[in-house]
């Protein structure tokens, strides 16, 4: 009894459960675990990449690990099984674009996820180039998280397709980029922007919508131009001058903690119905 | 379909053959029993073939735990006609607490808690207990892995070698 090896003798499946925790590396790794180990990090359908696994210990610069990273991640979806993602979260994407074949390679990691139904897709990019464009008409996409890391200029999606999004993160964004997306995600549970300018959220319906977080953005449409039936939180970072615009002092159920006359942070607002 | 206002018990039985009372509240905290509740509204006395005692009272237990929690913070809305965000932060954290505290069992507890949370669906049962065995694995050698959980390798040093040599992606020292 003292030395029963139960975890292996869990299914494939909660093994699987267990590793989707994990983080790439560390889950390929178990294949020298026991022969019950050996194949089943070629069948995880949960890949979290995260630079952080790779750096080592202060010896060698920096730098020196990207390209390590970096094969990481291609032999990776080169030698598991070709079966369908449900996560490609990659971590530090942005660390490595230093070159025109880091651009394309980016872009081939994410198509790759796309081909292979992901339901979830989160990164962070330096371009909007590097984005394929068929990222927009990913259907099986229910989650997307894409962190800009410095402004650029914006690409704009030639056609948009995501009927079963439910959560979206956008940093760096503008008006126009944004209309073209909403207005073609109707199951939108979920939407963070940070650090977009001029946006106005008036005229698109956002039947579904119950969180929205709005970060250091400024802000053109009043509260009550919004359609937000479903709103059930609102967390916003910045300045008090975009909340007077959006006019939303003025909801007299809000119950809010400014942490200084100029910044609030994180307050719930029950929508008045 | 089964929605009663009085608390009806239902009688869960263990693989050993012990007998456990609970509300059906607590019980349809389990996926499996409420499916099977709903297939068949009068059902009272379920065995769980899969399940021994030790494992089901610890489940029934997280469950309790749970239904009470959230029946707290219902009854605390409905008297305050909403709810207070400090209050529930901290219910929440008083929550994770317990969670933390009840994970504090040996691995061959964890695997039979893992096994029962996928047997009877318990969904956030099943969330802490695989996070805590991925917790156990994360930052471990292989050979620490192995000790932790007991896994004996039946792999020779020359098929490790092997695995390794074919993976020399996954194994390139970090210095």
């Amino acid at each position: 009894m003292a030395s029963t090896d139960w975890i292996s003798k869990l299914p494939d499946s909660v093994l699987h459960h267990i590793m989707s925790f994990m983080k790439a590396k560390a889950a390929v790794r178990t294949c020298v675990l026991s022969k019950r180990w050996r194949h089943l990090w070629a069948s995880l359908q949960h890949l979290h990449f995260d630079f952080t696994e790779f750096e080592g210990i202060q010896k060698l610069p920096w730098l020196e690990h990207v390209p390590k990273y970096r094969k990481f991640i291609s032999r990776m979806l080169q030698e598991r099984d070709n079966i369908d993602v449900h996560t490609f979260d990659i971590q530090n994407f942005s660390e490595f674009y230093d070159d025109d074949d880091d651009d394309e390679r980016g872009g081939e990691w994410v198509t790759y996820a796309i081909h292979h139904k992901a339901r979830v897709i989160h990164f962070d990019i330096n371009l909007w180039s590097n984005l394929p464009q068929s990222i927009y008409t990913c259907t099986s996409l229910e989650e997307l998280h894409v962190d800009m890391v410095d402004p650029a200029p914006i690409i704009y999606p030639a056609s948009v397709s995501l009927p079963r999004l439910r959560s979206l993160d956008l940093t760096f964004v503008d008006h126009q980029f944004l209309k073209l997306v909403l207005l073609q995600c109707p199951a939108l549970e979920s939407l963070s922007l940070s650090d977009c300018n001029g946006i106005d959220l008036s005229g698109i319906p956002f039947q579904k919508l119950r969180k929205l977080n709005v970060s250091c953005c400024t802000m053109l449409s009043a509260a009550e131009e919004l359609s937000l039936p479903s709103l059930e939180s609102f967390m916003y970072v910045g300045s008090m001058s975009t909340l007077r615009v959006m006019g939303i002092e003025s909801i007299p159920s809000l119950t809010y903690a400014p942490v200084s006359s100029r910044i609030v942070i994180g307050f719930p607002l029950i929508c008045p119905q | 379909m089964a929605r009663s206002s009085t608390e009806n018990m239902i009688t869960l039985m263990s693989s050993d053959g012990e007998e456990f009372m609970v509300t059906e509240k607590v019980a349809r905290e389990c996926t499996t029993i409420r499916n099977m509740l709903e297939d068949d509204c009068v059902i009272t006395n379920i065995p769980l073939p899969n399940v021994t005692s030790d494992i089901l009272s610890m489940v029934i237990e997280y469950c309790m735990e749970h239904v009470a929690a959230a029946e707290k913070a219902a009854a605390e809305t409905a008297e305050k006609g909403s709810s207070s965000a400090p209050a529930a932060a901290k219910a929440n954290k008083d929550l994770e607490e317990w969670d933390k505290a009840f994970m504090n069992v040996d691995v061959y507890t964890l695997c039979d808690l893992i096994l029962a949370a996928n047997y009877l669906n318990v969904s956030g049962l099943l969330d802490l207990t695989i996070q805590t065995a991925a917790n156990l694995i994360k930052g471990k050698s292989p050979e620490q892995i192995r000790k932790t959980f007991h896994i004996q390798n039946d792999l020779s040093l020359e098929e490790e070698e092997k695995i390794r040599s074919q993976t020399p992606w996954a194994f390139e020292k970090s210095e």
